[in-house]
Formats: C-alpha cells, structure tokens, sequence
C-alpha cells in the first residue's frame, strides 16, 4: 500500500487518518491487499450524507417513515426528469389511485437504464459495485458516493439498536469484511463518515494471506468493532476456528437461517444482527433486537408495499407477497414500484425494541448454496459468479452440481452468439476451462443455452448432489 | 377566406417559368402586391430594400409567396405589413435553411402546404372550414422546424443514452466506493 495520502480515493482523508491505516496496511500479518478502493466522499457528499443522517434520525425518533400520500413528493420529482417515471406515470390519476402506476422490475433496469437515469443528474460520479450475486441475473446498478455514504449511518443505526457505539476515530477499526472466495478483492481505507475510522475487507481463504497464522494476528491486530459479511464467511471463519470476538456480527446477501444465527452468536460471544439490503436501493431492513425474525424498515425515505402475485394488488399485514419500494436516494435509479423479487410479510405499529418503523418477516430469502470438490474442498459459488458474470455474451445463469465430479451450466445467451455456433464454441472452451480450474482435477462441466431470460429472479446456484447425499445419509 | 387546398394549390403552380430569378427585383415584386392589394403605390412597402438578397433559393421563397397574394381571387383578407416583413427576414431564412431547394416548396403537396400555413400563422389567418386549434394542430404537425426541433431532441437523447452506456461500461471496470457491508 501507498504512503502517500490517497486523497483522490478518499478526498477528505487526514495525514493522521493514513497514518493510522498504515499500521494496517504495512502490518506483517495483513493480507496481500490487492485494490485500493475509498470511500469517494467529498464535502459535497459529506454534507448530503449528515443532512440525511439528520433526517433518519428525527424520522425514527417521531416514526416517520414512508407511507402511500408521503411518497407522493418524491414521484413528482422524477416525473418531468426521469422518461421511465413520465411513461410509467402517463395518463393515470397516480395521485389519487397510487396502485395503479405500473411496476418498475429486474428487467427495466437491465433494459431501460437510459430512460431511467433522469435527465438532469451529472453522470461525472457514477460508481458501481458489483453484486455477490445469487440470482444469476447481473444488475449493473449505478450509485453515488453520496448514496453509498448514506450506509455509514445507516449501518451504525442498525448496530446502535444493539447497544454499540461507533467509535470515529482514526485509531478504531470499525468494520472488516469478511469473505471466502478464491479470488476477491482486498482492501483496506478510512471512511470520512466515521471520523477516519479504519475498515478492511479481508478474504479468509488461505490465498489471500502469507502464512496461514496471518488472518488470526491480523484480526486482533486491527481489532474491529463488528464483522460483516454473509453468513457463508462466518461460517467458515468458525470452521476454521477464528478466535474474536466483535462487537456484533453484521451479516447480509444471504439467508440467515435461525440455527446459524444461534451458532454464530454462541461462537462469537456478541448479537448477531441480520441485515436486508439490496444493491439497486441500498439498506432496507434490520432485524429486530427483541424478535431477530423481524426485520425494522430502516431507511425514512423508502416505501415499502407487499404485492400479492397473483392479483398485484397490495396486501394487508399477515400476507406473504413480493417486497416492492418506492423511494430511496440513489440519484441513478429513483425506484418507482420496484419489484424486489424478495417475499415476505409486513406488519405496522409499536414494537418493545423501540423502532416504530415497520417490520419485515423475509420468507425464503437467497440461501446459501455450498459446491464441493471431489478432494472435500468448498467452492465459494460467488466464485463462479465472478467467471460468468466478466462475460458479457451471458444474460442469466445458473449452475448445478449434480454429482461429485459434474455440474450442469444452464445459460441465456446473447441472441446474436446464439446464431453463431463457431463463437459460441470458442466463448464455451474458454469458460469452461475457467470452471473446470475452479471445480478442481476431474470436473465435468456440461452447458445448455435455453435458460430462460424472463425478468424473474431465479436461483442462481443448485447443488442436487449435496441434497442427494444428505437424503441417502439419513435413509 | 378559402380552403388551404386553393392556397396550397397557388404555391404549388407558382409561374417560375416567367421569372428570370437571378434579376427579379423583390422590392418591384412586393410593390406590385402591394399595389394590387392596398393601391399605395408611392413609396416601398417595407422599411428595408430586399434587393440585396443573392440567395436564389430565398428569392424563389419570396416569389412564391408574392404569388400567393397577389392573387386577386384569394379573399385573404388585410394584414399588418410590419409583421408580414418580420416573417419575410426572420422565418423565411429559416425556412430556406431547412429546406434548402426551393423547388421542393412547389412540388411536395405537404411543404405546399406547410409554407401555407406558415404565414397564415404568422398573420393570424384561419382558412376557411377550419378552427383555430384544427389550424394549429395541423401546423404543428407538417412544421418543418417542428419536426427539425423533435429529431433534435431524439437525437440529444439518443446521445445521453450512448453516453450512459459508455459510462456503465466504464464505471464496471474501475474502482468502486468502499461500503461495511456487500449484497
């Protein structure tokens, strides 16, 4: 890592701020980092981030979150700025009848970015992070620095619930991030957000560190407040017996499964806080210190319906539908009626915890599914994601192990590759001989090219092998 | 007044062939209309010489619609000759400039008409069998500058789109922004 003030990644950055986060970076135990990534704020960006974190605050303490009339402001907004919002919007009384504007899905951001993106907004700061992604169905989801500030108070609102406290000084560490890939990137910064405060997002596979002692020693070197990551990393963290004990556990991406929260708390001695969050809108939902199954709405400025699928109408509290939100602050994306794909149930009025926002009981979330190699190893699926995901021929995947050496690749490809056998064959070898790599000696990786592409979330990652297994085991 | 196919039909069978254009004076040509339509004869009916107009295609644009009033069968009724000469040396290089071969003017029914409609507007003047919102709406529709305005703004935003495109592409390949958590 650089000595030098890296003001152009993080604009506000202090020489005491790098000072301090070079006691990380050069430490003989960390990681072989391999990006350097800030946090992009600058004043402007600051200011907008204490004004909304101004604003959370005062919503929560009066319980003002979204409803159907409040949201009603922010569509005006869009509606002579964004084409997508002035089509959507054409020729209904919106005003009167909110549920008739159409809904805004997956596919409309896929298809129709250019008409989404209002006219005005200067496309100079766009950013985009990429999405673990357990859907197979990639989302170039464009955001703002400021829209990505906006999950420091966020995130540190979620853990206050739980009676941590941030620390915001450039001595503490607030997050690491922890991950189980093969290939991720790893970094370490400051987030002017947090007064200089450290974070880290560290990969725990012994390819990322070296000497296998390291990930131990760094962590306790760098001694963090919380651990993120999704539960797949925490679970493995504890597979590979890492002693710590943070503050919290923030876990998002995937399911959390009662039984691993319960494990992961018992484990690492702290709550373990579940988090709903999506890459196109940001924080969404925490799960509540009384009753973990429920998750508080957490941002003010997002409104929240449950669809029914079958008749699209809203439903009331104690049905399970489709999460749809309307709202939100990525200036990119406004979402109008957004179709999450997620299901769940939503209930309104006071709760023992203290957040009167409302709460979400997410059903069937993106579970967690595990590939292993004939030697016994695990494969990150977020791995494979990565190889198809570079490619741009590919639209939707998903991939299924269906025997200890096989796996079955289905894809909706590009219809002009689609055409083209000898492209198609040439794109095919390289892939799989990337995925074959990645499965270990002896994989069998089969291909089939009629994945439907219908703006449905599907599941991205299937392992029948494993379910045949377990069932065999108990029988 | 008469139905905008008479007056769209005079544009269409402008005399060119008795007009010499690279010597027509339209100073002389407007003061014959002129004449014709008010009897002033002493003095030039606008403030300025147009002598000085070389462009062919603008005089031909000039002589066609001298044509149109000074037919004496036209029943296009007075109009202020200050507003008609700021449509003569404003609209009509616009015109010119987007359709830029007179000839088109006399021999496309719809320019025909267009042409038309475009001084009628200007003078207030509403055919016959018309209403004013019928006028405007069909105006609307044939305007050439009109149509040059929405290709335009197409084309804008078709541009705006080719740039956001670009920008994903180029945005998915550099750095993010650092965030607590991923999703």
């Amino acid at each position: 890592m650089s000595k030098v003030l890296d003001r152009n990644r993080t604009p506000l950055m202090k020489e005491e701020w790098n000072l301090e986060l070079e006691k990380i970076t050069e430490s003989p135990y960390a990681p072989m980092w391999n990006a350097k990534i800030g946090d992009r704020i600058g004043e402007e960006e600051f200011l907008f981030v204490t004004s909304f974190q101004k604003d959370l605050l005062y919503a929560k303490e009066h319980s003002l979150y979204q409803t159907k009339d409040t949201i009603l402001s922010f569509i005006e907004s869009y509606q002579n700025t964004s084409d997508f919002f002035k089509k959507q919007l054409q020729g209904i009384p919106w005003k009167q009848n909110f549920e008739l504007i159409p809904f805004m899905n997956r596919d409309d951001l896929q298809s129709k970015i250019t008409e989404i993106i209002p006219r005005d907004v200067n496309l100079n700061k766009m950013v985009i992070n990429p999405t673990s992604g357990t859907t197979g169905k990639p989302i170039l989801a464009p955001n703002h620095p400021k829209a990505i500030g906006c999950y420091v108070p966020l995130i540190e609102y979620s853990v206050e619930r739980f009676g941590i406290r941030p620390r915001h000084s450039p001595k503490s560490t607030f997050a690491i991030q922890l991950c189980y890939q093969e290939n991720t990137i790893v970094y370490a910064t400051c987030h002017s957000l947090a007064g200089g405060s450290k974070f880290a997002k560290i990969n725990i596979h012994p390819n990322s560190w070296k000497k296998p002692s390291d990930l131990q020693n760094f962590l306790t070197l760098s001694f963090p407040q919380i651990l993120t990551g999704d539960p797949y990393a925490f679970e493995t963290a504890m597979q590979m017996g890492i002693h710590y004990k943070p503050e919290a556990i923030h876990s998002t991406a995937l399911e959390l499964t009662p039984a691993l929260r319960t494990r992961l708390s018992k484990y690492f001695q702290c709550p373990v806080i579940n988090f709903y969050s999506l890459n196109e809108t940001g924080p969404i939902a925490y799960s509540c210190p009384n009753e973990p199954e429920w998750m508080h709405l957490l941002p003010h400025d997002l409104y929240v319906e449950v669809i029914s699928n079958e008749t699209g109408n809203p439903l009331p509290t104690g049905n399970v539908g489709e999460i749809v939100l309307t709202g939100g602050r990525n200036p990119y994306i406004p979402l109008l009626r957004y179709q999450t794909g997620d299901h769940g149930e939503i209930q309104y009025g006071k709760c023992v915890c203290g957040d009167h926002f409302p709460r979400l009981r997410l059903l069937s979330g993106r579970k967690p599914v595990y590939f292993q190699k004939q030697n016994g190893e695990t494969v990150n699926p977020i791995d494979v994601a990565r190889i198809l995901r570079k490619n741009p021929i590919i639209y939707q995947f998903q991939v299924e192990q269906t025997n200890a050496n096989e796996w079955v690749c289905r894809l909706s490809l590009e219809e002009t590759i689609l055409g083209n056998e000898s492209i198609w064959e040439k794109e095919k070898k390289a892939i799989q001989v990337e995925l074959t790599t990645l499965f270990g000696e002896g994989s069998i990786v089969h291909f089939h090219t009629d994945f439907p592409l219908d703006g449905k979330k599907q599941i991205a990652f299937l392992n029948s092998y494993q379910t045949k297994t377990e069932f065999e085991d108990k029988s | 007044m008469l139905e905008i196919r008479y007056y769209s039909k005079q544009v269409l069978n402008t005399p060119f062939h008795q007009v010499d254009l690279a010597s027509v004076s339209l100073d002389a040509l407007w003061f014959d209309v002129f004449f014709l339509r008010l009897g002033q004869g002493k003095t030039s009916p606008f403030p300025k010489s147009l002598d000085s107009i070389s462009n062919l295609h603008l005089k031909a644009l000039h002589v066609i619609l001298a044509n149109l009033l000074y037919d004496k069968d036209s029943q296009i009724p007075e109009f202020p000759k200050e507003t008609f000469f700021n449509y003569l040396t404003n609209t009509l290089p616009k015109l010119c400039e987007i359709v830029p071969d007179y000839t088109t003017w006399t021999t496309d029914a719809e320019r025909a008409e267009e042409l038309v409609r475009s001084v009628f507007h200007t003078l207030n003047l509403t055919p016959k069998n018309e209403t004013k919102e019928y006028f405007n709406d069909r105006y609307r529709s044939i305007d050439s500058r009109e149509r040059i305005r929405i290709l335009d703004e197409t084309k804008k935003a078709q541009e705006r789109a080719k740039e956001i495109l670009r920008q994903l592409k180029q945005k998915e390949e550099e750095e993010a922004a650092s965030k607590y958590n991923r999703e």
